[in-house]
């Protein structure tokens, strides 16, 4: 279970982003934060992630609280919550390969046992063809792929998604949103999937919604189940 | 552990991907080590010829020419008895001729003529031991000249050889002090240039961070990287400095004459030596890889 309490969080005088936002976030289920431009969907993630440090107020995952963790807690956050970042956030330099089979070396997964994973993973994304190609050639679709590859690749509790979707062609939108709106089942996974267009969720039935305004965010559906809080 | 392998590949690799920056970090490593192993040859030749030429001297006694065989083996024999005589060679006539051509190199013709005849047997007589002991016995064989029958003229090169003892015991601490130099220097500039091959991964390592690496898992291949290169460096300024080395002993010895030289630096580059630079090499490029690594890790 994701809970933020009282959150409040500026970079600032001016852009105060969070003035004490508290919400839960609905555990192995699709769940959208969505806002306008600017108005703090890649920070919410961010703080969730323990990646930014609230000013106020206090994020717990599974009852802790991630902005009071050591380096080697973060570290393991870090490896149990991950997130698809806006620019990809890949290694350029390295094959699809290596970028895919990195968060497994982390976790200290090697031999066979990687190889079978990273396999698996560049079928699912028809990335066999690109194995062995520098991330730095690949196109926009095939780099948010290999992104999203690399971040389930050690099966995540939670998987964040900063505006997957953008920049991509309406076929390779149409593909990712179709693998994205399964990820939690085939996967057993809890998104958080921010996005400023909501149309991209339209395949999707009835998810949860987090909109962030005015400061605050509002949940936009109907109340959120706790029956199965595992995390 | 089972991520050693990993870490060496990312290191090797590293090579591939950027040449520039690792050469000019090879080649400053490489730079410092032929400097600072350079200054300590120096030192080692400055430090060997001062011991050899403050404590020992060489004197040449030159026989009349009706000396017979007999009569030099006689006062060679007498030459042995006095103190701190360690050595004694008869150079005979054909010797001296050889010896005087070798030395005329070019001009070795006007001479070529010459008989043997015409040069004249001599003694050399090594002398070791504590200065005073060496100048009295210096002083003892001088004497014999004119009183000894058959010595005819004794030289000898014991004066200058103690003043360029004393001269060469200074240089030896000047060359000293000029290593320290050499080593902090070297190591800033070792420091900086690994740092500056650092920072161009800086982002490549942020998001191995983001990923949740340990410090271990970012950190070691740079740190492999810094003892590959610092072995390579190692490697390269030894041959470079045993060439350098043997061509400038080569060189001196020609000048100032192999029978004066005394000083050899074969025992200097043994598989001992090898051992010392390659882990100094070593810990010099770990040390500079976790320096780069702190000061440029987020």
């Amino acid at each position: 279970m994701i809970v933020l309490e009282n959150i409040h969080k500026k970079f600032s005088e001016k852009t105060v982003l969070f003035e004490r936002v508290s919400l839960t976030i609905n555990p192995k289920t699709i769940n959208i934060v969505t806002g306008l431009s600017g108005s703090g969907k890649t920070t919410l993630l961010k703080l969730i992630r323990g990646e930014i440090i609230p000013d106020a107020g206090t994020v717990k995952i599974a009852g802790k609280d991630v902005s009071r963790l050591r380096s080697a807690s973060k570290k393991r956050l870090f490896r149990s919550v991950s997130m698809v970042y806006q620019e990809g956030k890949l290694i350029d330099e390295r094959t699809v390969i290596e970028n895919i089979a990195l968060p497994l070396r982390i976790n200290g997964i090697h031999g066979a046992k990687l190889r079978e994973r990273v396999y698996e993973l560049l079928e699912k994304f028809d990335l066999e063809e690109k194995a062995f190609v520098s991330c730095g050639v690949l196109s926009g679709g095939e780099r948010r792929y290999v992104s999203i590859a690399r971040a389930i690749a050690f099966s995540p509790s939670v998987l964040l998604l900063d505006e997957p979707l953008n920049g991509l062609d309406s076929k390779s939108r149409g593909k990712l949103t179709d693998f994205l709106c399964n990820i939690n089942e085939t996967e057993d996974l809890t998104v958080l999937w921010a996005t400023h267009d909501l149309s991209e969720l339209s395949k999707y039935p009835d998810p949860y919604i987090y909109e962030i305004k005015d400061k605050k965010v509002k949940l936009s559906r109907n109340e959120i189940d706790t029956t199965d809080c595992w995390l | 552990m089972k991520n050693l392998f990993y870490y060496f590949i990312q290191a090797l690799s590293e090579f591939r991907k950027r040449p520039l920056s690792h050469f000019f970090t090879l080649g400053s490593i490489t730079l410092a080590l032929t400097l600072a192993g350079g200054v300590t040859l120096l030192a080692h030749v400055m430090k060997t010829a001062s011991e050899k030429w403050g404590s020992g001297a060489m004197v040449a006694v030159y026989m009349s020419d009706s000396t017979t065989t007999a009569g030099v083996e006689s006062i060679r024999e007498k030459l042995r008895e006095f103190d701190g005589v360690r050595k004694t060679r008869v150079i005979t006539r054909e010797l001296s001729r050889k010896r005087l051509i070798q030395s005329l190199e070019g001009d070795a013709s006007l001479i070529k003529s010459v008989e043997n005849e015409f040069f004249p047997v001599s003694i050399e007589v090594v002398i070791q031991g504590d200065i005073e002991t060496v100048g009295s016995t210096v002083e003892k064989i001088r004497k014999t000249k004119g009183i000894v029958p058959g010595i005819i003229d004794v030289r000898d090169v014991h004066t200058w050889n103690r003043k360029i003892g004393g001269v060469l015991d200074i240089a030896y601490l000047i060359g000293l002090l000029l290593l320290l130099l050499v080593l902090i220097t070297s190591g800033y500039v070792i420091m900086v240039t690994t740092r500056l091959s650092v920072e161009n991964r800086s982002g490549e390592m942020k998001i191995i961070q983001l990923l949740g690496a340990s410090g271990t898992f970012v950190g070691a291949p740079v740190v492999i990287e810094g003892i590959i290169l610092g072995l390579a460096g190692s490697l390269i300024s030894t041959g470079l400095l045993a060439l350098g080395g043997y061509m400038g002993m080569d060189a001196l010895s020609r000048i100032i004459g192999e029978s004066i030289m005394l000083v050899s630096i074969e025992d200097y580059f043994s598989l001992q030596y090898l051992m010392w630079v390659c882990l100094l090499g070593a810990v010099t490029g770990m040390i500079s890889g976790k320096l780069a690594l702190s000061s440029v890790r987020t």
